[in-house]
């Protein structure tokens, strides 16, 4: 009867280390899963491209009217588009410009927004690999005068190292 | 008889038991390792592509914005005086159609393919198009209301080749 006991004993500290062993693998398991899901970077550049185009057009029209007024104040090099649009084009993580605009009215004038005049932006436009600038276009039609006057919105976010993993 | 039942025969009944109760664990933790290095890999798959999404189920990325639409079709409204505006307010649907279809064929030919629909509180749905294409997305449709008369309006960059 005692030996019966022992041996009782002794299997349920087999068991027990299987036990531990099915503990150990599942922690090990569910914490890494976690920290590989959360550890990889988000990359809202698409959404912030567009959020930043339908601030650019809601700043040159009003309800569905070309903002002639406005048009006629920007530069051409979008030097003053920051001021008149309410935009902070900056990110203190970087200190390279991260931001390019091109709005062209057809049969007007472009403002093009590109701090270092690089045009390093647009060449990636067609490009769909991560680890280049997102670039988003819109195309919105506004009435000037009795014309519906096309304009396109091109912007373009580079912000990869906080976008992407490099 | 196989050797391994010979070998099981000396063992005594009590010991019997613990081994079949050894294996089973030793194959479940197997398992559970398998299932464990399976869940990993896939989270990891998943996680590669994390993007974040606008809009309603699934990604927009080459639609219209929802706000570009809705500035084109006051533009399309105002137009002459608001003439296509005064004519739906007035519920003449069909010569606002005319109209409207009028308008959409010269913004088409300028790169940009748009849909209308009025849905009158009451009665059928007018739907502006010239020609027959693919529905769009309506999780990307722009709704404005022109008196008891709800418009809705979807657009896409017309393809390049």
């Amino acid at each position: 009867m005692i030996a019966k006991i022992k041996n009782k004993k002794a299997g349920e500290r087999v068991l027990g280390f299987y036990w531990m062993i099915v503990f150990v693998i599942i922690t090990i398991g569910i914490v890494s899963a976690a920290a590989i899901f959360y550890g990889n970077l988000l990359d809202v550049r698409q959404i912030e491209t567009r959020i930043l185009s339908d601030r650019l057009i809601d700043c040159i029209s009003e309800n569905g009217k070309l903002n002639t007024a406005l048009i006629g104040e920007l530069q051409g090099d979008g030097s003053n588009l920051e001021s008149k649009c309410g935009l902070i084009f900056s990110d203190s993580s970087y200190t390279e410009n991260q931001f390019y605009v091109n709005i062209t009215i057809e049969g007007g004038k472009s403002i093009i927004f590109d701090k270092d005049k690089s045009g390093k932006f647009i060449n990636f436009c067609n490009d769909d690999s991560k680890k280049v600038p997102t670039c988003h276009s819109e195309t919105v039609f506004l009435l000037s005068g009795n014309n519906l006057q096309k304009v396109e919105v091109l912007v373009s976010i580079s912000k990869i190292s906080q976008n992407v993993k490099v | 008889m196989s050797k391994y039942k010979m070998d099981l025969q000396k063992i005594p009944k009590s010991r019997k038991s613990q081994v079949g109760e050894t294996l089973t664990w030793t194959v479940a933790t197997i398992v559970i390792f398998i299932l464990i290095v399976l869940f990993v890999s896939a989270t990891a798959f998943l996680s590669k592509d994390k993007k974040a999404i606008l809009g309603i189920g699934g990604s927009v990325e080459d639609t219209e914005s929802v706000f570009a639409d809705e500035q084109t079709l006051l533009a399309i409204l105002e137009k002459d005086n608001g003439k296509i505006k005064n004519l739906i307010e007035e519920g003449k649907l069909n010569e606002a159609k005319t109209e409207m279809d009028k308008v959409l064929a010269d913004v088409e030919k300028k790169g940009l393919l748009c849909d209308i629909w009025a849905i009158p509180d009451k009665g059928i749905i007018y739907k502006f198009k010239t020609e027959p294409r693919i529905s769009f997305d309506i999780a990307n449709l722009e709704i404005l209301n022109v008196k008891d008369i709800t418009l809705q309006m979807s657009c896409e960059a017309k393809q390049t080749k």
